[in-house]
């Protein structure tokens, strides 16, 4: 089966593409806000990556859990000095400026860190597999993702705050008149959306070995985008699923289209993908795993 | 002289070429890198009649507006893998297969498209020849192809950073083949720095390279005048210039050099013609034929480019790189077959 290689291979980087949508995903649930900076998010993560490797030879899996810990912090105050200011001007006072931020965090890391393209790499072994050579760093990338979307499922689920936030995405005043802490749950929904999102540009550069730049995020934006709205924006499986649907499409479309030799396969595989999307706005305006 | 930072984006590289020519009056310009960028920039030289060498953009289209303004100093971007080409199949006469990968940018649509043609006319069978995106994340999917296709020489025209992804990936799903050639990546320093062993033997297309000899002598015995600076004061020039700024002394690569015969053209032309007026100085470089260290120049009057310059191959050989054809300015012999990438995980090197 010659078809098996390209989809193991788009499971292993859809993946990857599931964990960098979650934080999107979850700060759309509960805010009701589109995080369009998320693509510089990240590149921070992928630039945690890096420098932790260069400079004190961090591992990723250590550079993660320093990842999430920065990307918390900076949510927490994307939260103070952006979306709780702007809350009551109404959501594109809070679109507006979070591209604004964005921008200028692509700027102030190009002044910081230059333009050049930087990369490293974190080598430990590999294992063949129905036909496909898949690297462990890789393997470990799309592990930490599954493990990081079904853990915060489960946290969304089965603990109090979770509980708290599942009930401010279906009804806020309601929330508020029950007693939970609308405050608190936005603040620290936005606290793990980015720390989870700097998390999966931490996984991402063990994709791309010397992708890491300054302008790397916008293409993130767009393809977290595309995921979440096919997953059902605010829903954290129907993120991680729809970015595995997404990463295998774009692979196995890639064979299939390869071998009817007409137009060129990435470009048809990327094309019919968006025509998915749109097939599934059209039938399920909600996305595929919300109700 | 009078720098600007297109930061890589064409509505600014205009803007600033626009403000270059209207506000402080330049008589003539140098393009900004990359073939995007310098076909953007070709319709506001031509619209003012300022001359414009192009250097660090080499695809064909930029020649192929009709500007009468725009001149190219070196080879464009379909000859990139000619060279490349005929030195595998006069190293070995029965290599059958090609595999070509190719990003999806003006510049590296050119070199693939030149690549084919020049490899069917050899008669080469192309057994892939795809597209990827010009950011890609995975490139698996393009080298599994590649892989069940089993081509003899692979070819990626690819620019940095995707380059070194095609090299990391061929390594990883373990394709080998006899030669693997790239355009852009393996000429840049940090090629051999991030890949280590991985960039053993991979070999490159390059406008020219330290170990290239052109000298006043050679210029003599061509009979062709030669112009500017000698290969080594160029090289000791560039080192000061690169300590000053960057506080390090780098030798310089073929983008430097690139944009160092921009400047001489233009120079010998304005003193051929005694004067900075584009027209006088275009018409003075139609009737010229003279040599620098970069190699020798003579300006074709339809297509405005330097058809006398030729491309050299390097290849990466023991974490050096050294030009290995043409044969007549070869530093080294080419390493063919290539190491296998079990080989060079096993840290072999090409020698």
């Amino acid at each position: 089966m010659e078809v098996i290689p390209y989809f193991l291979s788009g499971l292993i980087i859809g993946s990857v593409y599931g964990l960098i949508t979650l934080g999107l995903s979850l700060i759309f649930g509960v805010l009701r806000v589109a995080n369009v900076a998320h693509g510089s998010f990240v590149m921070i993560g992928a630039y945690v990556a890096f420098f932790g490797f260069t400079l004190w030879g961090a591992p990723p899996p250590v550079a993660g859990i320093g990842a999430l810990a920065l990307g918390a912090g900076l949510g927490a105050l994307v939260y103070y000095v952006v979306v709780k200011l702007l809350m009551k001007a109404g959501e594109l006072n809070i679109l507006v400026a979070l591209f604004a931020l964005g921008l200028l965090i692509a700027e102030a890391a190009r002044m910081a860190w230059g333009p050049d393209f930087r990369g490293y790499t974190w080598s430990i072994g590999s294992v063949s597999l129905g036909g496909l050579v898949v690297e462990l760093s890789k393997a470990f990338g799309a592990l930490t993702a599954l493990v990081t979307a079904v853990g915060l499922e489960v946290f969304l689920r089965r603990t109090y705050f979770g509980r708290a936030v599942r009930a401010v995405v279906q009804d806020p005043v309601g929330a508020q008149v029950v007693g939970i802490d609308v405050e608190r749950v936005f603040l620290l929904s936005t606290a793990m959306g980015i720390g989870i999102t700097t998390l999966g540009g931490v996984m991402l550069t063990l994709f791309i070995p010397v992708g890491i730049n300054p302008y790397m995020g916008g293409i993130y934006t767009l393809i977290s985008f595309v995921i979440a709205v096919m997953g059902g924006l605010g829903s954290i499986m129907g993120a991680y699923i729809a970015g595995l649907l997404f990463g295998v499409f774009q692979s196995v479309g890639y064979y299939v289209f390869s071998l009817m030799g007409f137009a060129q396969p990435f470009e048809m595989a990327l094309f019919l993908a968006f025509v998915l999307l749109l097939l599934i706005l059209l039938f399920k305006p909600t996305g595929l795993f919300r109700l | 002289m009078l720098y600007r930072d297109s930061e890589s984006k064409l509505e600014l590289a205009q803007s600033l070429t626009e403000s270059l020519i209207t506000r402080d009056k330049v008589h003539f310009l140098l393009s900004p890198y990359g073939s995007d960028l310098a076909l953007g920039v070709s319709p506001i030289a031509e619209k003012y009649g300022v001359l414009m060498a192009v250097v660090g953009a080499a695809s064909d289209r930029i020649f192929q507006q009709g500007f009468r303004y725009v001149m190219g100093v070196a080879a464009v971007a379909s000859q990139y893998m000619v060279p490349v080409l005929d030195m595998v199949v006069k190293t070995n006469p029965t290599v059958k297969k090609v595999a070509i990968l190719y990003r999806d940018s003006e510049f590296n649509i050119m070199v693939a498209e030149g690549a084919k043609k020049y490899a069917e006319k050899l008669g080469l069978q192309v057994v892939v020849y795809e597209k990827y995106p010009a950011s890609p994340q995975d490139l698996t999917p393009q080298i599994l192809k590649v892989k069940q296709a089993s081509p003899d020489i692979i070819i990626v025209a690819s620019h940095f950073a995707d380059g070194q992804l095609a090299v990391r990936q061929l390594a990883e799903q373990k394709v080998d083949a006899k030669l693997v050639a790239l355009s852009v990546a393996p000429l840049v320093p940090d090629f051999y720095k991030a890949l280590q062993t991985k960039a053993e033997c991979i070999v490159g297309p390059s406008h020219w390279e330290p170990g290239v000899n052109y000298t006043p002598e050679l210029a003599r015995q061509r009979g062709v005048e030669w112009f500017g600076p000698t290969k080594e004061e160029f090289i000791q020039y560039f080192k000061s210039v690169a300590k000053q700024m960057g506080g390090q002394e780098v030798d310089p690569g073929y983008h430097a050099a690139w944009a160092a015969e921009g400047v001489l053209a233009i120079l010998y032309g304005v003193q051929k013609a005694g004067t900075v007026e584009a027209d006088k100085v275009l018409e003075a470089l139609r009737n010229a034929r003279f040599m620098t260290f970069f190699g020798e120049f003579k300006l074709d009057p339809t297509t405005n480019l330097n058809v006398a310059h030729s491309m050299v191959v390097i290849q990466w050989q023991g974490g050096n790189r050294y030009v290995v054809w043409p044969a007549e300015v070869a530093e080294r012999k080419l390493v063919y077959p290539s190491l296998t990438w079990d080989q060079k995980a096993a840290g072999q090197t090409c020698r």
